[in-house]
């Protein structure tokens, strides 16, 4: 057992449930979706990106790449509903939410490469 | 060199083309003049018009290559019709003649050659791994092609019979092999090949015709002096010739190399067994020896240029053997261990077939060789019989004889090149096990269990490798890091050679690989011990079972595994976790 693995597993895993969680439910009803969790998802990914910086492995250069990669669809979704809500005059349409959502559907890609990457390398070392 | 064989593809094109488009303009330039010439139909005023340059040309442009699109712009006057059918004939049978010249030039030899040549050179140029010049692609250098591109290196031929070079197209070669139809004793071929380059890393000529071979080991010392030269050649003048050029330079006579493999085999079959094994031979197992028998009569059939090699080497180490030769002069020498006349049942009783407990047909006729393991196989099958085969193309039939063991020069040839290249260093390991066969034979039967017990199977994989960067990363991290004390990859200090081969899911076990040669500058251990502390720029020969050579190679790459392996404890990954080690630790 290894605290280094367990905090590292944790958020990574965190980031794709969240992820997850914000993205069930039908793609142009925002009532089905929180914009709370969204808050919560970006900074658990961010965290775990955090984490990843410094691995001068292959495998660590990739996990890192997913990472950015979903917190960019993540702060892309972000901005448009900030736009969409505080700026914008039309509101929270059904256009506007299934935007965000599709944004967070690529980062959720992203995160099960992630986590798929880790459960195969913790794998292949067999121990 | 580019721009003269680019210069001569055009030269060539140029030479062809001439007559036709002089006749293709002149053709034109008539028919043009004409159709502007001739009066058209009159106009709303009654002027008699005439066409435009421009119309005529496209109006002639439709016509020539029998498009027709009609008589455009306006409709024509008789007259114009008249000239019309003259140009119609004309220009469609000056378009066949050009394009019958194009089709005709684009088949001549020698511009394909040229195209060829060229696209050859450019691709070579173009090449961004190290590659071998391969000079003769007979069935040695096929052989060796393969073993080369299986092993990940790559090659370039040069090959003077088109035959061979259609024959290299059809492989199946792992990477591209480059070929040129080519003399490569003429140097500019040498040069096409791409000898200059950097990437250019040894030449080896195994063509069967001395004097080429000659020659071309003189042009590459001379173009590339510091070059690695493996030369074919079975003549002993000629071989002096080539090893008085100097510089990094083998030469392979396959006589004595097929002669001294097959001598090996009968009085020291152990080592030859295990030599058979590393070399991935079908069907070679390292729990019994090819040849059970020591001592014991034998007969030589064919006292040539390589069996009077065997002959020689073999009754040096006592074996009592007995040569069939038909030709008077090849056995003057010998005549109280000889046998005049061919080998038939006759003369092979007359050698004493009856009490011989084994029998070499190696003269260079496959026939002969053939017929008489077949006779002498339903005379006595107990007998062992070893048996020489000369042509690749023969390997059906010689699968087919109940004979124990088939040698052939060509393929014997092949892997003593190929080790030369892929695993310099194992010829230091056979030099010891020669010394232990005399002095310690226990420790060889220990050698070959050990091999046995780790590796086993068959066709083991042989890899030299060199720790720097590229090849052991994370080993030479791991040994630039001894100095600073605050990485867990420093806390052992250094780096043993068992540390490198530890098992990637549990430490105390070892990878199915054995370290078989070490070597630091000028100094080679063979064997070395597990405790021996490794260095930047050590070179280490392994012998690996082939499934787990990817789990070797990465513990020499990944940083975390070989962080492991020396400490038991896999290193922080990120920043954040080396951070927070340093604060809590």
């Amino acid at each position: 057992m290894n605290s280094e693995k367990i905090v590292f597993s944790f958020f990574i895993v965190l980031a794709l449930t969240l992820n997850f969680g914000f993205f069930m439910g039908d793609i142009d009803d925002f009532t089905h979706h929180n914009i709370y969790e969204l808050f919560v998802a970006i900074v658990v990914n961010l965290i775990a990106m955090g984490l990843k910086l410094g691995d001068r492995t292959q495998v660590g250069a990739v996990l890192l790449s997913t990472s950015l990669v979903a917190n960019l669809q993540l702060l892309a979704a972000a901005m448009i509903w900030a736009y969409v809500t505080q700026i914008s005059a039309s509101g929270l349409s059904a256009d506007n939410a299934s935007v965000i959502i599709s944004l967070s559907g690529g980062a959720l890609i992203a995160n099960v490469i992630s986590v798929v990457m880790l459960v195969s390398e913790t794998l292949m070392s067999r121990r | 060199m580019s721009d003269s064989s680019l210069g001569r593809v055009s030269f060539i094109v140029l030479r062809h083309m001439r007559m036709p488009i002089v006749v293709f303009v002149c053709v034109y330039a008539i028919c043009i003049i004409g159709m502007v010439l001739a009066p058209g139909l009159p106009d709303a005023d009654g002027q008699t018009t005439y066409m435009s340059f421009f119309h005529a040309y496209y109006f002639l442009a439709y016509t020539a290559t029998t498009t027709g699109f009609g008589e455009l712009p306006t409709p024509f006057s008789n007259a114009q019709r008249v000239w019309a059918v003259v140009c119609l004939y004309t220009s469609v049978i000056t378009w066949l003649y050009v394009v019958g010249k194009i089709i005709s030039l684009l088949r001549n030899p020698h511009l394909q050659l040229a195209f060829a040549e060229e696209s050859f050179i450019r691709s070579v140029a173009r090449k961004t791994n190290d590659y071998y010049l391969v000079c003769g692609f007979g069935d040695t250098g096929s052989l060796l092609l393969r073993g080369l591109t299986d092993a990940g290196l790559s090659a370039v031929v040069i090959e003077l019979d088109d035959e061979r070079m259609k024959a290299l197209d059809l492989r199946d070669y792992p990477t591209r092999v480059l070929g040129l139809c080519a003399d490569a004793s003429e140097p500019r071929y040498l040069i096409a090949a791409g000898i200059e380059s950097d990437k250019c890393i040894g030449v080896l000529i195994l063509s069967n015709n001395e004097e080429a071979n000659l020659k071309v080991a003189v042009s590459a010392r001379i173009l590339r002096p510091d070059l690695k030269v493996i030369c074919r050649s079975t003549s002993v003048e000629n071989e002096s010739e080539i090893l008085g050029l100097g510089g990094d330079i083998h030469v392979v006579d396959p006589f004595r190399v097929f002669a001294s493999y097959m001598a090996m085999l009968i009085y020291n079959p152990t080592i030859q067994t295990l030599n058979e094994w590393l070399s991935g031979a079908p069907g070679a197992r390292l729990d019994r020896n090819i040849c059970p028998l020591k001592g014991g009569k034998w007969i030589l059939c064919g006292h040539g240029r390589m069996g009077s090699v065997v002959y020689q080497k073999l009754s040096k180490k006592g074996i009592d053997i007995t040569a069939v030769d038909p030709l008077v002069e090849t056995i003057e020498g010998i005549s109280e261990h000889a046998v005049l006349g061919r080998a038939n049942m006759a003369n092979l009783k007359k050698a004493g077939l009856e009490e011989c407990v084994g029998l070499i047909a190696g003269t260079d006729n496959d026939t002969f060789n053939l017929s008489m393991i077949q006779q002498v196989g339903r005379f006595s099958p107990s007998l062992f019989t070893i048996v020489r085969q000369n042509k690749h193309s023969n390997e059906v039939l010689f699968k087919r004889t109940t004979v124990d063991f088939i040698l052939q020069p060509s393929l014997v040839i092949a892997r003593m090149v190929l080790f030369m290249l892929t695993a310099p260093l194992l010829r230091q390991f056979f030099k010891h096990l020669l010394g232990l066969y005399e002095n310690s034979p226990t420790e060889l039967a220990d050698l070959t269990n050990r091999l046995a017990l780790n590796i086993g199977g068959d066709a083991p994989v042989l890899k030299t490798y060199t720790l720097n960067p590229q090849q052991a990363p994370a080993v030479c991290l791991a040994l630039a890091q001894q100095g600073s004390v605050s990485l867990a990859l420093a806390q052992q200090g250094s780096v043993s050679l068992a540390d490198i081969y530890r098992a990637p899911h549990a430490r105390d076990q070892f990878l199915n690989v054995v370290p078989m040669v070490h070597r630091r500058g000028e100094e080679v251990t063979v064997l070395p011990p597990n405790e021996l502390l490794l260095e930047v720029g050590d070179e280490v020969l392994f012998c690996i079972k082939p499934a787990v050579k990817i789990l070797l190679e990465a513990n020499l790459a990944n940083e975390h595994t070989l962080g492991y392996l020396l400490t038991g404890v896999e290193p922080a990954r990120s920043h954040f976790f080396r951070w927070w080690q340093t604060r809590s630790g």
